[in-house]
């Protein structure tokens, strides 16, 4: 009964001319938390851009909401880019307030009460005032997910929200996402190395695959790792297993 | 407290307005109740009522919020941070009723006890500069060109028909960045400019007995011809450069996809209040170069030569004409928006890393001069033709 929010048929994304991913089709249902999943230089961030409208795809189509993506207008969906992607010359609060102060009727003071809290909520309270300059990567990438859901979203997309966090962080804002996605039902789209994350929050996932240039499995990330005989699929979910610990250790 | 306030605004103004978005508060007995929806659009148009009613009472005060149809996280924030303000004030500040999704939503934006302590910090403007681009081929620049031109003229359009959505705080940046800053250094080349025409005039002119026109010659050239064009390519080096480097760094680290994203047009929020600052300050730094050439053929002309002070500026005012100041102020205001719009799409369109940073900036700058050359001949032919 779900409503199908993200559609991809037949779909084509590459760069001036030249296809990463070919054919792909796959479908979010509202509610997921979906993951797209492969490895370094796959196309991930490539596919996200054209979810989001950035860019046109090579072929087939995109419908988000039933629409093709659109950069028009109020956006109806958040957006956190892999480098967080935050207004260089703006703090924190600041970087909030704008979609607010552009898409709503809402006074400056409740804007700012509300950037503040969107900032509280990714767990940079007190940080309100800093540049982007001033603060780690991983506070970017916070302080980005809090942009993205100024306006509310009922969708968001999300490009590795949680690389190079530390573990206890990149824990909290697992649980965030979870929150978001089972209390406010947000569907979230989200690209991850974190297996820790992928077995956490992501109800269904897809694994795209450098050589083939499209996708090699689809489901639920669980199922997958356990019972997949694809080798390449076990090799995925052994090797980001790997890393994850890794990761894990030298932080 | 007994007395009862209701703060139901019916005014359906805003162009998102929506019956599902209307926000009741009711004041009673101490406790505040809100029913409807706490959407971003019902927030926007009651919260105000909500707080001057709150304002207005005292003594403890709850919130009950069980009436509430739905409710959104920006809503939710907002009646956390009133129930904070309320326990902060001792007036209780008890959040009552909330089930469901509105418990779940007050719950995420409760704050934790461990929030990092906020520091006193002061603001201030972050300047990366950059570097780099990859050479693209001369049609695809010149079809982004086209295109460029054609956002920017849709921007400028918008902004004509809601004047409201002008960047207006960016523009006053960009002035005071591209405009005071240069006076000095427009100042003395121009100076400079004005003593190398006068001498170079008065060696010639002297063998005819005819140091006095050395002020024709200086004024002239200075206000129709040298004034606008060199503050215009100081222009270029200072304000271009920066322009290109500054949004060549926003594309590569993505904040102008970000704003893309957000629903926000690069050309309007970045490139119009950029342009519309150098079509203002140029002009006005014109005026001042024209001042300081022709003050640097006058110390030419009287120190070195024997002309007297009012004799030297007696001929450069009968000399010069309005029309002469007003040709050259027109191509100064010219020459500021080829030098912002060249600058700005070079920025925009840097691809590859921070190189590609620096390889947009040099290319800016060195369009902007090539374009400026032609500009000014053109000017100079139409100019002519129409015997201004
Ligand atoms: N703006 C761009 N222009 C041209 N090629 C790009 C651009 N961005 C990424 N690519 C290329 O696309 C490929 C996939 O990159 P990306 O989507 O970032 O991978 P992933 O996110 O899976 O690590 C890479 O080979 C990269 O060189
Ligand atoms: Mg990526």
């Amino acid at each position: 009964m779900s409503r199908v929010v993200v559609e991809a048929r037949g779909l084509t994304v590459g760069w001036s001319g030249e296809p990463l991913l070919e054919k792909l089709d796959f479908e979010v249902a509202s509610g997921d938390v979906f993951a797209i999943l492969g490895g370094s230089g796959t196309g991930k961030s490539t596919l996200l851009r054209h979810l989001i409208g950035l860019e046109a795809p090579l072929g087939g189509t995109i419908e988000v909401n039933g629409e093709p993506p659109s950069l028009v207008g109020r956006p109806r969906h958040g957006v956190l880019f892999q480098s967080g992607a935050l207004f260089g010359s703006m703090s924190l609060l600041e970087n909030v307030v704008l979609p607010l102060r552009h898409w709503t009727d809402v006074r400056e003071p409740e804007r700012r009460e509300i950037a503040a809290a969107k900032l509280r909520l990714v767990g940079l309270g007190g940080f309100e005032h800093y540049m982007p300059a001033e603060i780690s990567g991983g506070m970017k990438k916070r302080a980005g997910i809090a942009r993205a859901l100024a306006l509310d979203p009922e969708l968001l997309f999300l490009d590795e929200p949680s690389a190079g966090l530390d573990p206890v962080t990149s824990s909290h804002l697992d649980d965030l996402i979870l929150s978001l996605n089972q209390n406010l039902g947000v569907t979230i789209v989200i690209v991850t190395h974190e297996l820790h994350s992928i077995f956490q929050v992501v109800s269904r996932c897809i694994l795209l695959h450098r050589e083939r240039r499209g996708i090699i499995a689809t489901g639920d990330p669980r199922e997958l790792a356990r019972t997949s005989t694809d080798v390449r699929v076990r090799e995925f979910f052994r090797s980001a297993d790997a890393a994850g610990r890794h990761a894990g250790n030298a932080q | 407290m007994a007395g009862e306030t209701t703060a139901h605004t019916t005014s359906p103004t805003t162009e998102r307005a929506d019956p599902g978005d209307e926000l009741v508060a009711e004041l009673a007995d101490g406790v505040l109740h809100l029913s409807g929806s706490l959407s971003l659009a019902g927030v926007a148009r009651h919260w105000k009522r909500v707080r001057e009613l709150v304002a207005g009472s005292s003594g403890p005060l709850a919130i009950d919020v069980a009436r509430l149809d739905s409710i959104q996280g920006s809503g939710a924030a907002l009646v956390v941070e009133l129930a904070l303000e309320l326990e902060r004030d001792g007036r209780g500040g008890e959040v009552r009723g909330a089930t469901g999704s509105v418990h779940a939503l007050l719950g995420l934006y409760a704050p934790d006890e461990a929030a990092p302590p906020p520091h006193a910090h002061e603001l201030h403007e972050s300047f990366l500069a950059q570097v780099g681009r990859r050479s693209i081929g001369v049609t695809t620049g010149v079809f982004e060109g086209i295109v460029f031109i054609g956002e920017l003229t849709r921007a400028c359009g918008r902004t004509i028909l809601r004047p409201a959505t002008f960047p207006l705080r960016e523009w006053v940046v960009q002035l005071s960045r591209t405009g005071p800053d240069g006076v000095a250094i427009v100042a003395l080349v121009n100076f400079l400019v004005g003593t190398i025409l006068g001498f170079q005039s008065a060696v010639q002119l002297e063998n005819y007995g005819a140091e006095i026109f050395v002020a024709n010659l200086v004024g002239l050239s200075v206000v129709r011809e040298l004034g606008p064009l060199m503050t215009a390519i100081l222009l270029a080096g200072r304000s271009g450069a920066a322009f290109a480097a500054e949004l060549g760094t926003m594309k590569v680290s993505e904040e102008v996809d970000a704003l893309r994203t957000l629903g926000l047009s690069p050309h309007r929020f970045l490139v119009l209040p950029r342009v519309a600052a150098l079509v203002v300050t140029m002009p006005l730094l014109t005026i001042i170069a024209n001042a300081m050439g022709i003050l640097g053929g006058l110390a030419i002309g009287c120190g070195a030569m024997g002309i007297t002070l009012n004799a030297y500026w007696q001929q450069t005012a009968s000399s010069i004409e309005t029309s002469d100041v007003l040709t050259g102020l027109a191509k100064a205001v010219a020459f500021g928006a080829i030098v912002g719009v060249i600058a700005c799409h070079r920025g925009l369109s840097t691809r590859g890393g921070a190189e590609g940073v620096g390889r947009s900036t040099t290319a800016a700058v060195v369009t902007v001069l090539f374009a400026l050359i032609i500009a000014d001949a053109i000017f100079t032919y139409l100019f002519t033709l129409f015997g201004l």
